[in-house]
């Protein structure tokens, strides 16, 4: 029998109606179709009103899809059974402000069906896991942005969810505590959760995930791994710095027909080589080399992540 | 399953305590029932000298005048030494004006009750010593120089009481003092303070419906407004909706959280007062502690309503604005409806069908109409000169009208209390010829204390009245025009015609209801305690032939016809009588209301009450069971008449529905225009006012609860006497409110379950 995915996405619209007797209606997502697998991490992209939040929400059930199907680990998506097995950490979630940060916890395990003893078991570990150790019997109010979030990540693992769903995981949080971040889901991730990301930080997200989805205006306009789509939009950029002089080096690249030769120090150039194929750098070098060019450096430069996120928007966009 | 709702409610409570809300309202209870802790009723040696205590005041001042005016040793004389000159001087006169003799005792009483402190009150010799009782003359021989001022006070007012026991009535042993502190609050009062109970249980109803029913609730819908819009802002909701809870569970649960908050508010109060009054009055009325679940219950309501504005706006301050709307919304509704029905519907109702030959007249609370076939309306007839003067002065209701088909007219006089005349005036017979087209003019004087005009088969008029049967002599509008002094007319003596006595020598209290049978032509009195039958003789001098006494008062309302008597009670039962009022099996009508008119038709066939709760009930004497007759408007019926085998009755103000009694059918029926404020009232008004619920009228409820009460004065009106205590449905109010409760809380639920968040 084969798994289910962690999240099953088929064909999902979802429309609001606004104004007085809904007269303005606003497509937040129309016909997306994407699935998550088992212990993978997942990132869902996209710029602000993409329809991020409320592809989440309906995963949750807190918002009713207009059309199409999702599922939770192969449950219904916003079925009981299905959220019991899902963590959420809402963007800018509210917790309580009469709560300390072990009241909070006690507070959401229970929602979550977890007894009292469960709860007081877990959460010492757990909170020193997202560096809110100390910070236990602090009432929240007295908490920074960075600790409320550190805190809602808390209460999004505490019953040890098979799925953690987490909207701006990072938003308000310092450097470190990012990096902390990122060691807890990469020990999710070990020890086979499923994380579902939905973050504007692309360096975030290219850090930790395994595959993402771009989402804009509701649609959905790519899906597939890091790899993938640094590499689909690169244009095999190739950086080579070079030592001897430089009537030679640019007669040895004259068939590559570099696009700048500068120079980078004493004797050294560095050169751009776009669109060219492995076949003609090849030989490239070997005229360098033949009149003893000495070769400092040589890397092939791909996108970043935001770089093919911002080239993807723009593409969909000219269309 | 239940561990993530209970988690809510604790965690409301843990957001109240946080906010310090539940602190300072529990700070505020505890300062107000410390502020009462020092209330307490304190025993005290009877000694206060009341004014119900002088059994007759008058009397009493002269003896003690004249004792000190003698030369002999009394107790009149010591008093009259005591007395301050300007007492002595009062009560020499001898006023013989009500007011100045009341004057005269007041200042005597203070006086007296003065010297009853002092300690040269009593001197031996001048009261008789075997006079004192046995407790006085021990407290004699303790010297009264040197007794406490409580015994003192006592011995004072025992030797008073020895001095003039017919006068002076006799002191029980303990007295019950308000006190606060050391303060005595008010006068004592010669109870135990068992009998006071009542009384102050009655307070408590009063003092914990402005507490906890007006500022308690207010104040409550107010800390607990936000509770609701908080959990479901964005940013809190989608966390609590992520969990694996039910969103109508979630919301219900944050519900019982904020009555939870308040219940123990509630507790906290009831429980302190019902301890305080318990420990320093002795009243432990655990009936108290039932206020808790009803005032919660009360607050529920209006949080129910502040709830739903809260998930809906998820604002704290739209949810308290609408509370109070809502609030507002029952008052005026309440307010609106009993305002139409006193001052614009019940007032046009009609309350007497007379068919007049040909003419169908029918008769509202001030005015007689006529049905206009070509305008298919009321008209009115009956006019006469000082309309406007009885619909604004007193709006007394008529007797009557009667029809005399020998002279075509009708007659009828204005009810009055017997013996009050205002400005001297006098109540004469009215009187509408046919042939005058019903124009009303003033005729004989009507006989005081008046309650029933009859007019028999050959034209004789009589009016039954607390003294008797009174028969028509002479020319009936034989009258001489009243001299106008200044606006006033002032009546003239009869000259012609005038009501005469017909016997029998009856006085009774003021009539209740009254009734002639037109075959026999006996006469049925009711006052209340006494049921008398007068019967005429071959003279047409009638004679009591009956009588049936009543234990203690009671309201009614009396018919006869075919030989029998009947007497229809307030709560709907009905006593017939047969031949010199010889008591029958009672009938039952299940209708628990006070009857407000009885009608027979000839020779006894059937019996109609139209009950005050506007339902009519119709018996079938013959057959000894209820007339299977559909009543058409049944429950909005204000009259009821017969006519042989015909049955008129009113409805819906000025409908008349004529029924063939042989057929049981349907008629004819008369309809005049609804009035505007009778189409918004029946239209609008009432069904909103029907479905919305009545929270004030949980007061009743909790009165009940604490005083065990199920009944209440409906109010006093000027021609008929007080009412009789109508039965309240005790309960009614919390079904109705509960229904309302259940039905917020299922839209609530609802909405919150189909809301995208």
């Amino acid at each position: 029998m084969t798994q289910s995915p962690a999240v099953d996405v088929r064909n999902l619209s979802k429309r609001y109606r606004d104004g007085i007797f809904g007269g303005r209606r606003i497509d937040a997502l129309l016909g997306v179709s994407l699935s998550v697998e088992h212990g993978e991490i997942f990132g869902l992209l996209g710029p602000n009103g993409a329809g991020k939040t409320t592809l989440i929400k309906v995963l949750l059930g807190i918002v009713r899809a207009t059309r199409g199907e999702a599922s939770l680990l192969g449950r219904p998506a916003g079925s009981r059974s299905g959220r019991k097995q899902v963590g959420y950490l809402p963007e800018n979630h509210r917790i309580g402000r009469h709560h300390t940060g072990n009241s909070a916890l006690a507070f959401f395990g229970s929602l979550s069906g977890l007894s009292g003893a469960e709860i007081r078991r877990r959460r010492g570990d757990l909170l020193a896991a997202v560096g809110l150790a100390e910070w236990g019997r602090t009432p929240i109010r007295k908490y920074s942005k960075g600790m409320l979030q550190r805190l809602g990540l808390a209460q999004a693992m505490l019953h040890d969810p098979q799925l953690l769903i987490l909207d701006e995981p990072t938003d308000g949080v310092d450097p470190v505590g990012r990096s902390e971040m990122r060691a807890n889901l990469q020990q999710l991730k070990a020890a086979g959760k499923t994380v579902f990301i939905n973050s504007h930080l692309l360096q975030e997200v290219e850090l930790v995930c395994d595959r993402v989805a771009i989402l804009d205006c509701g649609k959905l306009l790519h899906l597939g791994s890091i790899a993938e789509l640094t590499r689909h939009r690169s244009d095999g950029e190739v950086r080579i710095v070079a030592a001897g002089p430089e009537g030679a080096i640019r007669a040895a690249l004259a068939e590559l027909n570099p696009a700048e030769v500068r120079p980078v120090g004493p004797g050294q150039f560095e050169m751009l080589l776009r669109g060219t194929d492995q076949a003609a750098i090849d030989r490239a070098i070997d005229r360098l080399r033949g009149q003893s060019i000495s070769l400092v450096s040589m890397t092939r430069k791909s996108q970043t992540l935001e770089e093919a996120f911002l080239g993807i928007l723009q593409q969909a966009r000219s269309r | 399953m239940m561990r993530p709702y209970l988690t809510v409610i604790r965690d409301s409570f843990h957001e109240a305590l946080a906010s310090r809300v539940l602190w300072i309202l529990l700070a505020v209870t505890t300062i107000f029932l410390l502020l009462l802790l020092p209330v307490g009723l304190v025993e005290q040696a009877g000694s206060y000298l009341s004014e119900e205590d002088f059994l007759d005041p008058d009397k009493l001042i002269e003896r003690i005048v004249a004792q000190g005016k003698a030369d002999s040793p009394s107790p009149g004389r010591r008093i009259w030494e005591l007395l301050p000159p300007a007492t002595k001087e009062s009560a020499q006169a001898k006023p013989s004006e009500p007011f100045a003799r009341r004057m005269r005792f007041n200042n005597f009483e203070k006086a007296l009750r003065e010297l009853l402190a002092r300690r040269d009150f009593y001197n031996k010799d001048d009261w008789v010593k075997d006079r004192l009782s046995i407790e006085a003359r021990a407290l004699a021989r303790k010297d009264p120089a040197k007794l406490p001022e409580d015994e003192l006070a006592r011995f004072n007012r025992l030797a008073l009481e020895a001095a003039y026991p017919e006068l002076i009535a006799p002191i029980p042993p303990k007295q019950i003092q308000l006190a606060y502190f050391t303060w005595e609050l008010g006068i004592p009062l010669p109870v135990e303070p068992e009998q006071l109970y009542p009384a102050i249980n009655q307070m408590l109803v009063g003092a914990l419906g402005m507490l906890l029913g007006g500022a308690g609730v207010f104040v409550a819908v107010l800390v607990t407004a936000s509770m609701i819009p908080q959990t479901f802002e964005a940013g809190s909701v989608d966390l609590l909706l992520s969990k694996p809870v039910y969103r109508g569970a979630l919301f219900l649960a944050k519900f019982l959280g904020g009555c939870a908050f308040i219940a123990i508010n509630a507790a906290y109060f009831i429980v302190g007062l019902w301890l305080i009054l318990g420990l320093r009055i002795g009243l432990w009325n655990e009936r108290l502690l039932l206020a808790i679940p009803l005032y919660l219950f009360l607050f529920a309501i209006y949080y129910g309503v502040s709830s739903l504005a809260g998930l809906i706006w998820r604002n704290a301050i739209v949810s308290v604005v609408l509370a109070v709307v809502f609030w507002f919304v029952c008052f005026a509704l309440g307010t609106a409806v009993g305002f139409v029905e006193q001052l614009s519907l019940n007032p046009r109702r009609l309350v007497r069908i007379v068919p007049a030959g040909e003419t169908l007249v029918a008769v509202d609370q001030a005015e007689v109409f006529q049905w206009d076939d070509e305008d298919h309306d009321w008209q009115k007839i009956f006019a006469g000169r000082d309309d406007n003067n009885f619909a604004f002065v007193f709006a007394m209701r008529l007797v009557g009208p009667v029809y005399d088909p020998v002279g075509e007219r009708m007659l009828a006089f204005r009810s009055t209390i017997p013996g009050f005349s205002p400005f001297g005036s006098v109540n004469r017979l009215l009187i509408g010829s046919r042939a005058d087209d019903w124009r009303r003019t003033e005729g004989v004087t009507v006989p005081d204390g008046a309650g029933g005009l009859f007019v028999t088969r050959k034209g004789d008029v009589l009016v039954a009245a607390a003294s008797g049967v009174y028969r028509l002599q002479g020319d009936i509008g034989a009258r001489q025009e009243d001299i106008n002094f200044f606006g006033v007319h002032i009546p003239l003596p009869e000259s012609r015609g005038r009501f005469a006595s017909a016997g029998p020598a009856v006085q009774m209290r003021p009539l209740e209801s009254a009734a002639m049978d037109p075959e026999t032509l006996d006469v049925a009195l009711f006052d209340g305690t006494r049921l008398v039958l007068c019967s005429p003789d071959d003279k047409g001098t009638y004679h009591e032939t009956g009588k049936a006494d009543f234990e203690r008062k009671v309201r009614g309302k009396v018919t006869l016809a075919g030989g029998r008597v009947y007497l229809a009670l307030a709560g709907g039962e009905v006593r017939p009588y047969g031949a010199r009022l010889k008591p029958l099996a009672p009938l039952a009508t299940d209708v628990n209301s006070m009857p407000d008119a009885v009608a027979i038709s000839a020779g006894g066939k059937y019996l109609a009450i139209v009950f005050k709760n506007a339902r009519l009930w119709l018996y079938d004497a013959r057959n000894s069971r209820e007339l299977p007759l559909s009543i058409v408007g049944q429950g909005d019926v204000s009259a009821a008449t017969f006519q042989g085998h015909k049955l008129f009755v009113a409805d819906r103000l000025t409908r008349v529905t004529e029924y063939d009694l042989a057929k049981l059918e349907v008629e004819h029926q008369w309809h005049g225009a609804l009035p505007l404020v009778e189409k918004i009232y029946r239209y609008a008004l009432h069904p909103v006012y029907t479905v919305f619920p009545k929270p004030g009228e949980l007061n009743q409820t909790v009165n009940h609860v604490l005083t065990s009460k199920d009944t209440k004065i409906a109010g006093l009106r000027l021609d008929e006497g007080p009412a009789a205590p109508t039965k309240i449905d005790v309960w009614g109010p919390v079904w109705s409110n509960l229904a309302f409760l259940v039905v917020v809380l299922a839209i609530s639920c609802l909405y919150i379950a189909r809301k995208d968040f």
